[in-house]
């Protein structure tokens, strides 16, 4: 499973590891909004720059986000295509016998790119430094103003964490299950389109009963210990916010004021 | 030899951060035809050890001969799939492989994938479920459906219908009852002596072990503590205060006879063993 980089905690100790989750998920959104307001190269250098500053911060090695990147050249290709076919403003760049690139294509498919190669580094930055469950926390957090109006934001947040506690034992439990078939002689990599689709049956079968029996014995574990959904509760560890906190928060909101005067005056 | 590890090193998620070394430099040779068995704590590497014996993981160092197969680390080992027809791996809480729509399509489910004809899969799914106790009348019932005992059994099947020259298992009786995993057991003797398979087998249980394993592998931290008879391991005391392990309950009930003056020779393994020597002796 060396390849699911993506979404995985990393157990460092770095500034960022340190700072509350509610102020990550935050500044993660101020910056997410920051990323898609501009229309200026430069301003997107600057961005560059911030975001890179983060990555170093947090002692993540560069080439563990770029592993992240992999999946979703697919999708930029895909973005081109779509776009060259699509878009007929600016000036023409390139006439071939069957098509006609316009400028605006090629840059709009650029400006998409970058947005989300900062969007993917900025949140594989957060999941890498946070663990599943201080983001649940967090989330929980930042959700529980929407209690007014009977958002039931601790029930959600414990659905959160539960998906996120079962990800590696699913994955184990896929592993196991895949080991055990291979044994059986399944071929998961080759073979004719009947047995890749028998193989994947082989293994699909046995994890949807096995994630079945263990949601129901999780259900009847948590009523065994009195756990009612809604019920007034404490925490173990309380989330409190310290000075690099507050700094941060300012430090993305200036960002992004410095970024909307930009698209305003620029 | 049935199976020959040489200087065999193995490392998950080798070179992240969080890399971890399971197996360290194993050099161990387990006999054919023998009833092998592999102990050690949690965590110890047995698990990956026996995961080795039919190249679902392949060496991070060292090689590997099984039968006539060799497995070298970081080289492309291709026969894979033969050699998982001749070792059987059944795995712990094997019931988590059923799948197929009746017990008989599920016990079949191997053979035919190691290439067999439809009916001789069948034929063989036949065998192997008659050989764990699974009744004809059951043969058409979901896999699903059954008891935690019988599913074991109706996976155990699945691999014996492939019928392998060499049979392991990991934890084989966890999670049945007395009875259920005594007769496991038996069938796996019988496989061993009747059939003369060689049989590879993880466990808790050393009363199982003593009782029935002719070589017993000691596994501890990822290396081979001890390999060799098993009566001669459970004599060994310091092996055992060393590594925390618990004396069988026969031998336990032996070495309080001997103390009280019976003769009693280091062969009497079992509980039948035990008595009839002291049968003998009083009569």
């Amino acid at each position: 499973m060396n390849n699911l980089v993506f979404g995985k905690y990393i157990p460092i100790d770095s500034t960022i590891h340190r700072l509350d989750p509610r102020t990550k998920i935050i500044s993660l959104f101020l910056m997410i909004i920051s990323i898609f307001i501009p229309k200026n190269w430069w301003v997107y250098l600057f961005l560059a720059i911030v975001v890179l500053s983060v990555v170093f911060l947090s002692r993540i090695r560069l080439g563990m986000i770029f592993k992240a990147f992999k999946p979703m050249i697919f999708m930029m290709v895909f973005l081109l295509v779509i776009n060259v076919l699509s878009v007929k403003t600016g000036y023409l760049l390139l006439h071939l016998s069957f098509i006609d690139i316009y400028s605006d294509a090629v840059f709009n498919t650029l400006f998409i790119v970058v947005r989300l190669l900062l969007m993917v580094m900025l949140t594989s930055c957060l999941t890498a430094t946070t663990k599943p469950l201080d983001l649940t926390l967090g989330i929980e957090h930042l959700l529980s103003p929407l209690k007014i109006i009977h958002f039931p934001a601790h029930e959600v947040a414990m659905m959160i964490s539960i998906a996120l506690r079962f990800i590696p034992t699913i994955i184990e439990e896929t592993m196991r299950i895949m080991n055990s078939q291979k044994s059986r002689g399944v071929d998961f990599e080759e073979g004719s389109m009947s047995e890749k689709l028998m193989a994947i049956v082989s293994l699909i079968v046995p994890l949807f009963s096995v994630a079945f029996e263990r949601a129901y014995e999780l259900a009847d574990a948590m009523e065994a210990r009195g756990y009612i959904p809604g019920a007034e509760r404490t925490r173990l560890r309380v989330l409190k916010y310290h000075f690099v906190d507050y700094l941060f928060i300012f430090v993305s909101l200036v960002v992004m004021t410095l970024v909307i005067l930009s698209r305003i005056y620029l | 030899m049935a199976i020959t590890f040489k200087s065999l090193s193995y490392i998950y998620d080798e070179g992240m951060p969080y890399a971890h070394k399971a197996l360290d430099d194993i050099n161990l040779n387990i006999s054919e035809n023998k009833i092998t068995a592999i102990i050690g704590e949690t965590g110890s590497g047995k698990s990956t050890l026996v995961e080795h014996l039919n190249a679902l993981l392949l060496p991070s160092a060292g090689s590997l001969e099984i039968l006539d197969h060799v497995i070298v680390a970081k080289e492309k080992n291709k026969g894979l799939k033969k050699l998982r027809a001749e070792v059987g791996l059944v795995f712990q809480f094997a019931e988590y492989q059923l799948f197929e729509e009746s017990i008989l399509k599920d016990a079949a489910f191997g053979p035919k994938n190691f290439g067999f004809s439809e009916e001789e899969a069948i034929e063989r799914g036949k065998k192997a479920l008659n050989m764990v106790g699974i009744p004809e009348s059951m043969y058409q019932r979901s896999p699903l459906d059954l008891s935690g005992g019988q599913k074991r059994r109706v996976a155990i099947a699945g691999i014996l219908a492939i019928d392998p020259k060499i049979l392991v298992l990991d934890e084989p009786t966890a999670g049945l009852d007395p009875k259920g995993a005594k007769e496991m057991i038996d069938l796996f003797v019988e496989l061993n002596h009747k059939h003369h398979k060689t049989v590879v087998i993880v466990s808790h249980d050393n009363d199982v072990v003593y009782n029935y394993a002719d070589e017993t592998v000691l596994m501890s931290g990822g290396k081979v503590a001890y390999h060799g008879p098993t009566l001669d391991l459970f004599e060994d005391e310091k092996l055992i205060n060393d590594n925390n392990l618990l004396l069988p309950q026969t031998m336990v009930f032996k070495k309080a006879l001997i103390e009280k003056g019976f003769k009693i020779s280091k062969e009497a393994r079992t509980m039948d063993m035990i008595v009839n020597e002291v049968v003998r002796v009083i009569k």
